[in-house]
């Protein structure tokens, strides 16, 4: 029931690809594995070095330090899960897929680009709002173009962004455990006058 | 070891991140401050850097579509692509950390010339500027230990200015030392009042960074001291910056040399001036700016309020210019303030 539903939706999405060549032009600028994830750690790098004080500065750098610790646990999950169960791509299993990607060989579910980009998303959003909204955006959108161009069905979209958004909400609400190693990373990053 | 195929993506891709990690990191030095990590040296203008931030956003990325034809073909993998994003990045910040080298550096420390100067402590000198009327009062000035002697000249003119003696003390060719220096606000009322005239009518301390919690902690424990002004004080050791904010007022090589230069927390640390606040109550005045990039003393400040000191909060503008633009207007306005109270409760 859920798969059939999940085809469907698949369809209506992929099924607009080769319709227009802006769209499609646009959709590969979305699609590829350069320009939108390194938008997104570019917001890491905004977080680093922005603050208008002390205040503002301790929680943006432990907004980043928090991200990254949620990209690397959502990564370790993502390939728990790949281990144990594998889904094939949607152009390896149902017919008449319009593919303006190349062909990925790893499981198409959870989608681990956007279970990349969620978990630094909502990493960013737990601790700064609009450059939070701004990388979901930028997820949501990433997670949408891998369906037009037929390398995933949207249920792994929505498993790769509850994957890593609540690996993210979950690591920010350990924050006893992360907040002491976050304070050690960040006060000899702070001597190196790096932080 | 890392794939890096095929390798004329890697090195686009490598130039890319390092197009758009500079106009990131430049963008958000402007708004954050950081003249250290300014290309130049100083501050851009915010508009300014918002537009290089979008042209190496736009141009990095079209400049690697066109030149990266198999941008959608199967090239680096993960780990490859956070190597080559941790270099552009490095390499990005190496470029804004030498660029910001051209930032001017905060007064180095220099032995003042001892001519027309009272000997206090320690090799330490006072000197009196007085106004050409009688004095309506004594303001001893206590310099910033971690700026130029020059720095307090426009405020010792301002307080000049103001019809009150001057008794501009300054620093020995080292730090300032505890417990010496908790002799140095009494000595120089010593030898200034005395030169000021018989008994000045009102007796003002004011002091700039660390100098202003010692002027603080020296008030607080002389009842004849009527209003004390620390300007960008440390209000203790846990508010002196160590990290990245130290390059709001300097580049990256002085802010190294900056923090070994003397023992500025334990100085703080003994001097506890957040006490010395309270004890204070309304005769204290603190101006503050959350730019400061020597000190952020926003933890102290809600207790300060609480006691009835007069904080002001200046928009953000770094330690220099707090000490040196905006000092000398703010210590002219409270001498004013200050005179129309007396007058008021001697009416």
């Amino acid at each position: 029931m859920l798969q059939a539903l999940d085809r469907q939706l698949f369809y209506l999405v992929n099924g607009l690809a080769g319709r227009s060549e802006l769209v499609d032009a646009l959709a590969r600028l979305v699609v590829n594995d350069y320009l939108v994830p390194t938008a997104i750690v570019l917001l890491l790098v905004w977080l680093w070095f922005s603050g208008r004080d002390g205040g503002e500065r301790r929680r943006h750098t432990a907004t980043v330090v928090n991200a990254v610790a949620a990209q690397f646990v959502a990564n370790v999950v993502l390939k728990l899960v790949n281990l144990t169960y594998f889904r094939p791509r949607p152009f390896d299993a149902v017919p008449g897929v319009n593919l303006i990607f190349y062909r990925p060989w790893d499981s198409s579910c959870p989608s681990n680009p956007v279970t990349f980009a969620f978990a630094v998303g909502v990493s960013i959003y737990l601790g700064a709002r609009k450059p939070g909204i701004l990388a979901l955006c930028l997820g949501a959108a990433w997670g949408l173009s891998r369906v037009y161009s037929g390398v995933h069905y949207p249920l792994d979209v929505l498993a790769g962004a509850a994957l890593g958004g609540s690996v993210a909400y979950w690591l920010s609400r350990r924050s006893g455990t992360m907040a002491s190693i976050r304070e050690r990373v960040l006060s000899a990053l702070r001597r190196g006058l790096v932080a | 070891m890392l794939n890096l195929y095929p390798a004329y993506v890697a090195r686009h891709y490598y130039l890319l991140v390092v197009v758009v990690a500079l106009g990131v990191i430049q963008a958000a030095a402007s708004v954050a401050g950081l003249r250290g990590l300014q290309i130049g040296g100083r501050l851009w203008r915010r508009e300014f850097a918002w537009g290089a931030l979008c042209l190496c956003l736009a141009g990095g990325a079209a400049r690697f579509v066109v030149a990266t034809p198999d941008y959608l073909s199967p090239g680096l993998a993960g780990t490859e692509l956070i190597a080559m994003f941790g270099a552009g990045t490095m390499t990005a910040l190496a470029l804004s950390l030498a660029g910001g080298l051209l930032c001017p550096a905060p007064g180095r420390w220099r032995a003042p010339a001892p001519q027309g100067q009272q000997p206090l402590v320690g090799g330490c000198y006072c000197r009196l500027e007085r106004p050409p009327e009688t004095p309506r009062g004594l303001v001893v000035l206590l310099p910033d230990p971690d700026l130029a002697p020059e720095a307090v000249a426009p405020t010792a003119a301002a307080v000049v200015r103001s019809g009150f003696a001057c008794g501009l003390v300054s620093w020995a060719d080292d730090s300032p030392v505890y417990p010496d220096a908790l002799a140095y606000v009494p000595m120089a009322v010593s030898r200034c009042g005395h030169c000021a005239g018989p008994q000045p009518a009102m007796l003002v301390v004011i002091g700039f960074g660390l100098a202003g919690d010692l002027a603080l902690r020296a008030a607080c424990e002389d009842e004849h001291v009527s209003l004390v002004l620390a300007i960008a004080p440390a209000l203790g050791p846990q508010s002196i910056s160590e990290g990245l904010l130290l390059l709001r007022e300097m580049s990256l090589p002085e802010a190294w040399r900056w923090r070994r230069r003397w023992g500025r927390r334990a100085f703080a640390q003994r001097l506890r001036a957040g006490e010395a606040l309270a004890r204070l109550r309304g005769r204290a005045a603190l101006c503050l700016s959350h730019g400061d990039g020597f000190f952020q003393p926003d933890g102290v400040i809600g207790e300060a309020a609480l006691c009835g000191t007069d904080v002001r909060f200046l928009s953000p503008c770094s330690h220099q210019e707090l000490v040196l633009k905006h000092a000398p207007r703010l210590v002219s306005e409270w001498l004013a303030r200050s005179g129309e109270a007396d007058a008021a409760s001697a009416r």
